[in-house]
């Protein structure tokens, strides 16, 4: 077993903590906080660094840890351009893939994907927007909610349904690519966020769109499986983003230590902060090991749903412990100063891209069905 | 809980229905402005603790205690409010400029200090300057920064009381208390009264209304974040079930609704239990606030994330709660002090 990253992984790594630290500075950062406001400048800089590049699954992780370490609002702004990406990288035709994927990947354009509705969200197939096919074109209705790049991305992976759901809910849902400039689609930019604010959300409205029919990924009604498969890769990525959270905690609370210890108040660094600081670290490392076994699973294309369910689980739940420790170890000094903003981002880790409730039972449910460890 | 607790308890409530619900989200995006304070003011909320004599109500602590709860359930921000002048400010009027206590008491007169400079014997970290008959220097992070009253430390055991030549340098958004708004000050004054020693008797006197103050505002604030997230399984489903129905759900919530009671029923009995007792109760349930209000931001889900659905402020005033309004470390010397008899912890 070696737990060593191969060389070019190392330097992918390397690359993106340069990246972050020279364009993602604090002043950058509080600002497309405050403004809420989606950071292009860095979005750009990062597309033609090249190292945003979800072909290269392993290199992504460890860049989305870095830039998240650095700073998770634009860490995610700037490597979320192509969210949604997988579902047409593995079940799109080659025309869908030339014309929506090629542009996205190239950083001319950006993509969302959208799933959840008002008043859904952990329940995908409860979902109720419509698709339905008439002389060639699908005409949708209805809506989405908190959709991540929503009132900037120029289309959309979309989950719809099609047919009406037969004795399985999760029948009859359908994934098409929907431009973002059609007649009847409008959106609502969402405000007010407690952290991750330099991105997008928004709510989509879809009044009678009309999309063609060349748009529907892979085969109809098989749309609930593609995108259960994108969010075990999804996940993945979310666990990366929590660990890089966790790990900028860290790094604010040992950058507050050494000052303490430079002021000449190294007793104060009393052994309960030693021991806080000691589970902050052990967190880390656990989470790493996981999400690392996860998805050496995922990108050997042997998937272990329950094994990227407890990555993303507990690593987004090491990002919230490691900020609200780091915040107690540092008092007003994180209160007022960047780790706040830390704490308020790493919230939605638990949250998005399936609740640690969600994770927890699919995890359970693997074994009550008999999968063994 | 005494029958003027009870009658307060009414009132506020009542109060915040009409004055503080509809306007609580505009208090976290705009800060309280004077209509509010005046409004709390003109109902003896802002000098609950002053002698009447002195322009205040002159209320028991116990029903100050369950003011501060009540509106901490609604809107964390106003009670911060309410603490530090009540709890911080009036004392040190009382000993400096009794005369400027009903223009304060009737939301005239704004009056503002970090309170965490003074709820500990603590060397605190920032301090004004006096020299040749002036006070000077600069405040960072200030909350209600303006003009006013500003009360801060000049000396390790002096504090001076500033009524003018205080300039606001910088206005910022702070992860807590948003309504009080934050700020950096310099001051330049020759208009002010300096009080010496107040680490020994008035230090006492402020803990002994801050212990229990910060409790209420903790309590208050889980109370808000639990009554908003029960409201919210109840009526959202997901998978054809109301959330309430989820056994990992119901069963959360239940054990912090009663973690929450307990707690209430001992701050509700603060008038006859001692300053010890208060500080234990302060440590636990400022630690429960965190804990309760995460719980509810998570149960809301996506939407809990969003400032319109009024949990989220919860979650980020719990932190400045423990940091803002207390001393922790100071505060578990006190705890062992109490338990062995000697302050240890620290090598």
């Amino acid at each position: 077993m070696d737990f060593e990253f191969s060389e070019d992984i190392n330097k992918a790594r390397e690359n993106a903590r340069n990246f972050a630290l020279s364009a993602i500075t604090p002043e950058l950062a509080r600002k497309y906080d405050l403004e809420e406001k989606f950071p292009e400048e860095v979005w750009k800089k990062a597309m033609a660094s090249r190292m945003v590049d979800f072909s290269n699954p392993w290199s992504m992780l460890v860049t989305i840890e870095e830039l998240c370490r650095v700073d998770p609002g634009i860490g995610i702004a700037a490597t979320v351009s192509l969210f949604g990406s997988e579902v047409l990288m593995l079940f799109a035709s080659d025309q869908l893939k030339e014309k929506y994927l090629k542009p996205v990947q190239e950083g001319r354009a950006i993509m969302g994907l959208a799933v959840t509705e008002p008043g859904g969200g952990s329940d995908v197939a409860g979902l109720k927007t419509e698709a339905k096919l008439e002389g060639g074109k699908y005409i949708i209705n209805g809506s989405k909610m908190f959709i991540t790049n929503g009132q900037i991305a120029d289309f959309f992976v979309m989950l719809l349904r099609t047919s009406r759901p037969d004795s399985k809910r999760h029948h009859g849902l359908s994934v098409l690519v929907v431009d973002g400039n059609l007649k009847g689609f409008s959106r609502n930019k969402l405000t007010g966020k407690l952290g991750v604010r330099a991105t997008n959300t928004a709510e989509l409205i879809l009044n009678n769109v009309e999309v063609p029919s060349s748009n529907l990924v892979g085969e109809e009604g098989k749309g609930f499986y593609y995108i259960m498969t994108f969010f075990n890769i999804s996940r993945a990525y979310v666990a990366a983003q929590s660990i890089g959270i966790a790990q900028g905690a860290m790094d604010h609370v040992l950058a507050y230590l050494k000052e303490m210890k430079d002021s000449g108040r190294e007793s104060e660094i009393t052994e309960d902060i030693q021991f806080t600081l000691s589970d902050i670290a052990t967190r880390i490392e656990a989470s790493r090991l996981l999400t690392y076994k996860a998805a050496s699973y995922l990108f050997n294309f042997q998937p272990k749903p329950e094994i990227t369910s407890m990555a993303k689980a507990y690593a987004s739940e090491t990002a919230v412990f490691a900020c609200e420790k780091a915040m107690e170890i540092t008092g007003e000094s994180g209160l007022y100063g960047d780790l706040e903003r830390f704490l308020r981002d790493s919230k939605i880790m638990e949250i998005w891209e399936g609740t640690s409730e969600i994770e927890k039972l699919v995890i359970a449910r693997t074994f009550l069905k008999g999968g063994q460890m | 809980m005494s029958e003027n607790s009870d009658l307060i308890r009414g009132a506020v409530e009542e109060f915040c229905q009409k004055s503080i619900v509809g306007r609580a989200l505009e208090i976290e995006r705009q800060g309280m402005d004077d209509g509010i304070l005046r409004a709390m003011a003109s109902q003896g909320f802002l000098g609950a603790l002053f002698d009447p004599q002195y322009g205040g109500s002159g209320i028991d602590r116990s029903s100050f205690f369950t003011m501060l709860e009540v509106f901490a359930s609604y809107s964390p921000s106003t009670a911060a409010k309410l603490l530090i002048t009540n709890s911080i400010a009036g004392p040190f009027l009382l000993n400096s400029a009794r005369e400027k206590m009903q223009e304060v008491a009737q939301g005239n007169l704004k009056v503002t200090c970090i309170p965490g400079s003074f709820v500990s014997d603590r060397v605190p970290a920032q301090r004004l300057k006096e020299s040749g008959g002036r006070i000077k220097g600069e405040l960072k992070n200030l909350p209600s920064p303006g003009s006013g009253i500003l009360i801060a430390p000049i000396s390790e055991d002096s504090a001076a009381v500033v009524f003018s030549g205080i300039k606001v340098l910088e206005e910022r958004k702070p992860l807590s208390f948003r309504g009080l708004g934050n700020g950096d000050v310099s001051v330049d004054s020759a208009d002010f009264t300096v009080v010496d020693g107040w680490k020994g008797k008035l230090l006492k006197e402020i803990l002994s209304s801050m212990d229990p103050g910060v409790s209420a505002i903790a309590l208050g604030i889980s109370r808000g974040a639990l009554r908003k997230v029960s409201e919210y399984v109840t009526v959202r489903k997901t998978f054809d079930h109301s959330l309430k129905d989820y056994s990992p759900v119901s069963r959360r919530i239940s054990e912090l609704m009663s973690d929450l009671e307990i707690m209430e029923f001992y701050l509700d009995n603060m008038e006859s239990i001692d300053d010890d007792k208060a500080l234990k109760l302060k440590v636990r349930s400022t630690e429960f606030a965190r804990t309760a209000t995460k719980a509810a931001i998570q149960y809301h889900g996506g939407y809990g994330y969003f400032e319109d659905f009024g949990v989220e402020k919860f979650y980020r005033d719990s932190y400045g709660l423990s940091i803002m309004m207390m001393d922790r470390e100071y505060d578990n010397l006190r705890l062992s002090e109490k338990i062995f008899g000697s302050r240890s912890g620290f090598l």
